[in-house]
């Protein structure tokens, strides 16, 4: 194993001391376990929605990548800082891991079973589209480890889908979530998104009925937010496309969630629903400000009050690697207040809220604290027993909050 | 070079003119001709130093450059020139540049003819005896009318056209020969080597090293370092250091004798001791009388300016007080608005004058500022028979203790194409003017005359007036004192708030649009909050105008994973930033712009 002794960036094992050392937590904010996020920036092509880095696969590129992303994972797993610690969770997300071959993802969980004490129970879960994958393929995933298939439907609605830059037939959703189960791999989820052009609440409220009606353990649902650099943006700049009235938004999203309940499935953050027991493990590391280490172009770490993120560019990446640097491009140390401010604000979203406890920390936070008080007066937050939880106003203004309690 | 210079070859001039006719591209001409400056250091209005100066084509404060010409006749003339600034807001720099002058050049764009302020600043320089010597510039452009400009130097100045000299700057024709016309024409200054004393500060500034640097003009004796001399106002004497020239690079000389321009330093650390217009004498051998000195020059537009960060008043202050020591025309003294918190009141010549300053605090000293809507002094007359002046809004006493308010008048003078009379007149009569006048200067230039209350001019007078013009009219203006009017205070509430940064004086006959429109206006400017935001207008309690903000009833759900966090996390930290720049009201965050909403308004 050879270390990066010329790396730009800090090593990660001193971060996490020199963090320690000059702001040591009051509370236990670092996890004893880690989850790991492998981002495979592939696609088939690029949805008119999508601002996540991705470049389009090409044979020779994954290949190549296969081989970078496992040299990044041995230089960490040497780390002081990671040889301890038990991962999990792994969460493949993209792109789309599923472009990868079964050998090829089956390969990258056997570099992080080898250098990583990986948990018997760990969670790992596999972003797919429904074109890529195939009963044998989601069955050679599960035998190499893969626990839960998580299935970037977004709308059963053609014309939705077609406006999205997805394949307009909606059989393959329904055939890759049969194939996923006969697997054996029946923890699946189902990403939607509304607000979409042309969405009305009866063709929303029709997609949502078919979802789940395929019985997913679990379901995401956000709105559609229009980013810089995809071709909805350029389209918004035009004029020809708008945004979504919130308000409007806030009628799907109420309807999903009746919908969602009466199909056993609960909420359990503001845009994640589950059945009993299928909370992913992994997302909700992000919401309780537990350590996540992230591989490949863009993706995003946070360990022990530290967060960074890679080179957002897959020949960037191969370079460092390839002069056995990490790919980090830009890094923040978040002092303990920031840290403790973060794990409540992002704890917030969470259903069932934040133990009061976490606030006690950030007392001496004059100004937060009024802001705290406010909320509270206002009703966007409430308190119950030990726990602060926001109100359903307060989760319609959870970026107002958030940005209150910043 | 100055020290044997005969005093019949000395001539002092300067170059007078309207905006834009051209007057610094001359005065660069002249310095390369008479070698001043070389190729290499030559850039475009030299003489234009400040930053501000050269991007907005206009001289803030007075130069003097001293340079030598051969003449035809084989002799070097020892020139000093002293550059004035253009605007109406600074005739009074004008004013006491031209008296250490004993001629001016009175610089005519041919294309655009005399305007306000050829008119303002020929008859400053006639009210100083100066020799006036008409210079037609741009003579090389197509639309130059010379025959036409002719006329009006001497219709409307009352100037002989004969001696006119055609030039075109920006080519240099014509220039020397002008140079020569300021050896013929401009006599040279008279004035006794033997006679005790005399000299006329016309300009100062703060030097970190020397202290106070003054610019002045000998009229009588001698001025030679070490030399002890006495200012005439305030008694104080200092030993003499330094006399200099500008050249137009900072250049020692041994003496400056009778009629000569130039510096001296005499390690005066307070730069309140170098009155502009005081005259400075030998404390062993003093003048009998001082020179007449100027007038005080009063401030007439008033605005509160904050930082947007409170804590960074101190700052402010510091800068303030900096900048005052190069332009004590402006004024300022603290003030406290609950809207705004600490800040000062700070008075200007006039509205360039007042961004000018305001764009130096923020460009040169890095403070990031809001100010208030720009406002007059009004005389309040008390039941209980006091006079007070008010110039912020919010300090005007109770109605039921009023007898009556006085505002200020100014005279104004417009030059226009005659196709716009129409619209200046029209422009007049909204702003509550009185017209006087109305002549033609040829068959298709009028100048309107009209009595005007100057708080109607500090409101986008100048912009409305070019807009309707097309940029053609020209205005110059002077105060004509107090007058009796019916005003009234015109509050802005926030959820019954009163903000009183925004509270203004206005018309009884014009407050209820205005109110009116400040409620919309403020409504366009003040984003959703998580709450319902009342905005009134009212005059004492009656309430004239009412527009609601509803409140924010959801944001978009998105998602929030690892990037989602730092994403999240970076644009509210620019949100923060955002939020840094606005002012609380009560519990209405209120950003900067809808503090100068009342300009965005239509007064008319």
């Amino acid at each position: 194993m050879v270390a990066p002794e010329n790396s730009l960036v800090q090593k990660p094992g001193s971060i996490k001391n020199s963090v320690k050392s000059t702001t040591p937590l009051r509370s236990p904010i670092i996890s004893e376990d880690v989850g790991l996020y492998i981002h495979i920036p592939f696609c088939a092509r690029r949805c008119h929605f999508c601002a996540f880095y991705l470049v389009i696969q090409t044979e020779k590129r994954m290949k190549q990548f296969v081989d970078d992303l496992k040299k990044e994972m041995v230089l960490w797993a040497s780390k002081e800082d990671f040889v301890l610690r038990k991962v999990s969770t792994v969460y493949f997300g993209g792109g789309t891991p599923t472009v990868l071959s079964a050998s090829q993802l089956g390969d990258i969980l056997n570099c992080v079973k080898l250098n990583w004490k990986l948990d018997a129970q760990a969670e790992v879960t596999v972003e797919a589209t429904s074109e890529s994958v195939s009963f044998d393929k989601l069955s050679a995933l599960k035998a190499y480890g893969v626990t839960r298939v998580s299935m970037g439907v977004q709308t059963l609605v053609p014309h939705e889908r077609e406006t999205l830059g997805l394949c307009s037939e909606t059989q393959p959703v329904h055939d890759a979530v049969q194939a996923s189960k006969a697997a054996g791999l029946s923890n699946i989820n189902l990403d939607l998104m509304y607000g979409l052009p042309g969405q009305t609440l009866s063709s929303w409220d029709d997609t949502v009925c078919q979802v789940l009606e395929m019985r997913p353990r679990h379901l995401s649902c956000y709105a559609l937010s229009i980013e810089e650099g995809t071709r909805f943006y350029r389209q918004w700049e035009q004029g020809v496309l708008r945004n979504c009235d919130p308000e409007e938004e806030a009628v799907f999203q109420n309807s999903v969630n009746d919908q969602a309940q009466r199909s056993g499935l609960t909420r359990y953050e503001i845009s994640n629903w589950a059945h009993p027991g299928y909370a992913c493990r992994h997302n909700l590391k992000y919401w309780q400000g537990q350590d996540y280490l992230g591989f490949g172009p863009s993706a995003q770490s946070y360990v022990s009050g530290v967060r960074w993120g890679n080179v957002p560019d897959v020949l960037e990446y191969s370079g460092q690697l390839g002069n056995g640097q990490i790919p980090v491009s830009d890094m923040e140390v978040l002092d303990e207040v920031r840290q403790h401010k973060e794990r409540v604000i992002f704890g917030l979203r969470r259903v069932e809220g934040i133990p009061t406890e976490w606030v006690d920390c950030l007392e001496h936070e004059v100004k937060w604290t009024q802001s705290l008080a406010q909320l509270l007066t206002d009703n966007l937050l409430s308190q119950s027993g030990n726990r602060y939880v926001l109100t359903e106003r307060g989760r319609e203004l959870a970026d107002t909050v958030g940005h209150m309690l910043w | 070079m100055t020290k044997s210079f005969p005093q019949s070859r000395i001539r002092n001039f300067s170059i007078i003119a309207h905006i834009d006719h051209g007057k610094s591209t001359l005065a660069d001409r002249f310095l390369e001709i008479t070698g001043a400056i070389s190729q290499r250091e030559f850039r475009a209005q030299y003489l234009d130093a400040m930053d501000l100066e050269r991007e907005r084509g206009i001289t803030i404060k007075a130069h003097a450059v001293t340079t030598k010409f051969q003449a035809s006749d084989g002799k070097d003339y020892l020139f000093n020139l002293i550059d004035t600034p253009g605007h109406v807001d600074f005739a009074y720099e004008v004013s006491r540049s031209l008296a250490a002058c004993e001629g001016a050049l009175l610089l005519i764009d041919a294309t655009q003819g005399v305007e306000a302020q050829t008119i303002a600043n020929a008859y400053l320089a006639i009210a100083n005896n100066l020799v006036i010597i008409p210079v037609i510039n741009k003579i090389d452009l197509a639309s130059a009318d010379v025959e036409g400009v002719r006329h009006q130097i001497a219709d409307v100045l009352g100037l002989s056209q004969e001696e006119a000299f055609l030039v075109s700057a920006k080519e240099g024709l014509g220039v020397k020969e002008v140079l020569e016309g300021v050896v013929h024409l401009i006599p040279p200054p008279v004035g006794s080597e033997e006679k005790p004393l005399k000299a006329l500060i016309f300009d100062s500034w703060f030097d970190n090293y020397q202290g106070a640097v003054v610019l002045l003009r000998v009229i009588d004796g001698e001025l030679i370092p070490g030399m002890i001399i006495r200012l005439m106002s305030n008694k104080r004497e200092f030993e003499l250091l330094e006399v200099g020239i500008f050249s137009p690079k900072r250049t020692k000389v041994d003496r400056l004798g009778p009629g000569e321009v130039g510096y001296v330093c005499a390690g005066m650390k307070d730069l309140s001791d170098t009155k502009i217009g005081d005259t400075i004498t030998e404390a062993r051998r003093p003048t009998e009388s001082a020179l007449p000195g100027y007038r005080d020059v009063k401030p007439v537009v008033f605005c509160g300016l904050y930082t947007t960060d409170t804590s960074k008043f101190e700052d402010l202050r510091d800068s303030l007080e900096k900048l005052r020591l190069n332009d004590s025309s402006f004024v300022y003294e603290p003030e406290t608005s609950i809207a705004l918190g600490f800040g000062f009141r700070c008075g200007f010549l006039g509205l360039l004058h007042m961004e000018i300053i305001r764009e130096r605090l923020e460009r040169e000293y890095g403070l990031d500022l809001i100010s208030t809507a720009p406002t007059v002094v009004y005389h309040v007359y008390t039941t209980k028979g006091e006079v007070i002046d008010i110039d912020n809004p919010s300090k005007l006493p109770d109605p039921s203790l009023i007898d009556h308010i006085e505002e200020p008048f100014i005279k104004a003078t417009v030059i226009t194409p005659e196709r716009y009379v129409g619209n200046i007149l029209q422009l007049c009569q909204d702003r509550r003017g009185t017209q006087t006048g109305l002549q033609y200067l040829d068959a298709n230039r009028v100048m309107v005359s009209y009595e005007l209350p100057l708080n109607e001019i500090v409101l986008d007078f100048y912009d409305r007036l070019k807009s309707r013009t097309q940029g053609y009219a020209s205005l110059d203006y002077e105060l004509s004192g107090y007058r009796h009017s019916d005003l009234v205070k015109m509050d802005l509430l926030l959820n019954g708030e009163t903000v009183d940064a925004l509270s203004i004086i206005a018309h009884q006959d014009k407050v209820q649009s205005r109110g009116r429109q400040l409620a919309e206006k403020m409504k366009e400017l003040i984003p959703k909050q998580m709450f319902e935001i009342a905005i009134q207008a009212a005059i004492g309690k009656r309430v004239i105008a009412r527009e609601t903000i509803g409140a924010i009833k959801k944001n978009v759900t998105a998602k929030c994973y690892g990037g989602d966090i730092s994403r999240k996390r970076k644009l509210w930290e620019k949100q923060k930033e955002g939020k840094k720049r606005m002012k609380q009201i009560g519990r209405v965050e209120v950003p900067q712009e809808a503090f100068l909403a009342i300009l965005k308004t239509d007064p008319n």
